[in-house]
């Protein structure tokens, strides 16, 4: 008996329900070597911006207990150097490509919607509204009010029939209302939770351990706190969910299906091992034929709440 | 690039707080290059978390050697560590020292200059420079040791197997030179010297950020390993990056060693 480990989020149909978040599995060539034997369902690119950014000043990366803080600024080349440059080697693997986008402004997330919407080896469109180290024209980050959310997406669903979904900050009081202004604005799924604000100093310079004056928070240290956001708003709102923040084992994985994922995406566990993806696609599987089940959608939202 | 669990052969110290690990690792020491590092898992637990960098020592066909200092938490549980014991390492990764062509009839005069525990990759440096010397190219090696007392100096041996010249200093003048790594450097520099000169350094970023002003001064090209910290490793989070006169670079895949001429520090 074969065991499914297939999901869909919108359009997009997903082999198997674990992917690798943005920013941290690049397209380098150590890359390709790892991608020639994986098992991910789908491909998240680094973020994209319509033109070239630099990035934020070093360090950029602070370790903390049980997790690091970025600040990394989506330094990329900006579209047209990924779609001519990059494009070609990625489109190769034969894996779902989901494109992850951000813009200062709502107008620069239609214009790469649009950009995208012609390009066939894209399979989806990630909207970073969430990124915690950039500037916007807005006096927050998109994914921290509800109407912001609601434009980003919305000029996004007008330029593109591609499946679309909507990358979240946990920075916020009350993340439920952003995701049903995501809904509402058109988004196919939702990706929960990008990094949690945070800051590290160091005590003899009295200055930030970071280029900049805080970061995000991944890793481990966050795992209960996304897990959380994750469980509130699968209760609430009717999309599928890519479930990440701190997942580095199968077991992390199967927690995040529990609390209503549809999919996991590792981010920083990648950097731990740029393996782990596969071991825990492995993971999952063993769990599955262990527990009888057919399915991974079988354990979909299954916790049992009393 | 290969991920693989190897066998601790040995992990001792060598002088104070300084430890030499010995690892059985044929597929990673054939491939490795000088200046390139491995990325290596601490431990299995999570924290520290992530991997740990380290410039490859020494080769042989089999084994591959780190030098390391004792700077922190991942450090301290990595000398812990007892042979017989597995280690999860990926390597060789970035860029290494660009190396003299060996067809080049005019003499080149290769300056090594090592600051502390920064001398780990120079090592393996000097016994590449040897051996393309051996195929008759005209390549005389100097290495420059520094350290912080007579105890603290590394490697001499193993450099006198590979340098026509070595020369010691120490920050309290308890051993040759008083004073640092660049002032010696100063020292020996002449202005207009009969041979093309190069300069290899790895050590302190005060001292590199020294050793590019010496460089620039006596307009001479000197090579440097620099240190950031590195999360992926791999090229792919873009966290270890440097400014330089093209924009940021990473330190894990354009680097880790850099022309210093093109390296902007703030």
């Amino acid at each position: 008996m074969g065991i499914d480990l297939s999901v869909e989020i919108g359009k997009l149909k997903l082999k198997t329900p674990v992917l690798v978040a943005s920013g941290t599995f690049g397209y380098e060539d150590d890359y390709a070597d790892l991608l020639k034997s994986n098992r991910l369902g789908g491909l998240v690119t680094k973020t994209l911006t319509l033109k070239p950014r630099q990035g934020n000043p070093p360090p950029r990366t602070v370790e903390t207990p049980w997790g690091m803080l970025n600040s990394i600024g989506l330094q990329n080349e900006g579209v047209d150097f990924f779609l001519e440059k990059k494009l070609p080697l990625l489109s190769q693997f034969k894996i779902p490509l989901i494109v992850s986008i951000a813009g200062e402004r709502i107008e620069d997330y239609g214009l790469l919607a649009k950009k995208l919407d012609s390009v066939k080896e894209i399979s989806a469109l990630e909207i970073n509204i969430s990124c915690p180290n950039v500037e916007t024209a807005e006096e927050c980050l998109f994914a921290q009010d509800f109407y912001l959310t609601y434009g980003v997406v919305k000029a996004v669903r007008e330029s593109t029939a591609k499946t679309i979904i909507a990358k979240l900050s946990p920075n916020v009081t009350d993340i439920v209302s952003i995701a049903q202004a995501a809904f509402d604005a058109g988004a196919d799924g939702l990706g929960l939770v990008n990094t949690f604000l945070g800051m590290a100093i160091d005590i003899e310079k009295r200055k930030s351990k970071l280029g900049t004056l805080y970061g995000g928070l991944s890793g481990p240290a966050i795992k209960p706190l996304s897990l959380y956001l994750v469980y509130r708003v699968a209760r609430a709102v009717k999309l599928p969910i890519i479930g990440m923040g701190g997942i580095i084992s199968s077991a992390d994985a199967l927690e995040f299906f529990l609390a209503g994922a549809t999919s996991i995406a590792v981010g920083t566990g990648n950097f731990i091992n740029p393996q782990v993806t596969k071991e825990i696609v492995e993971g999952i599987e063993e769990y599955l034929k262990g527990h009888n089940l057919k399915s991974v959608r079988e354990l979909v939202g299954a916790l049992k709440v009393i | 690039m290969i991920q693989k669990k190897v066998k601790i052969v040995s992990n001792l110290q060598v002088v104070p707080e300084h430890f030499k690990m010995v690892l059985e690792a044929p597929e990673i020491s054939q491939e490795a290059k000088p200046g390139q590092f491995l990325h290596i898992r601490i431990h299995e637990g999570l924290n520290p978390l992530l991997r740990r960098p380290f410039s490859i020592h020494r080769i042989t066909s089999s084994q591959i050697e780190i030098l390391y200092k004792i700077r922190g938490r991942g450090t301290e549980i990595l000398s812990q560590h007892k042979s017989g014991e597995l280690l999860d390492v990926i390597g060789p990764l970035g860029n290494g020292f660009p190396l003299p062509v060996t067809s080049n009839p005019k003499p080149v005069t290769s300056i090594l200059a090592a600051g502390g525990v920064g001398v780990a990759p120079l090592a393996f440096l000097a016994e590449k420079l040897r051996e393309i010397r051996n195929q008759k190219s005209k390549i005389k090696i100097i290495a420059l040791l520094g350290a912080k007392t007579r105890d603290y100096i590394l490697c001499e041996k193993e450099f006198k197997n590979f340098c026509e010249e070595i020369k010691v200093a120490t920050e309290d003048g308890s051993w040759g030179f008083k004073g640092l790594v660049s002032d010696l450097l100063k020292k020996i520099l002449t202005p207009n010297p009969k041979s093309e000169t190069r300069i290899y350094a790895a050590g302190p970023i005060l001292m590199l950020q020294e050793i590019k002003k010496i460089a620039n001064m006596f307009k001479i090209l000197a090579f440097g390993s620099l240190e950031e910290n590195i999360a992926c490793g791999l090229g792919g989070c873009w966290g270890c990056v440097v400014k330089t006169s093209q924009g940021y670079k990473r330190v894990c895949k354009e680097g880790p060693v850099f022309n210093l001429e093109e390296i902007l520090w703030e």
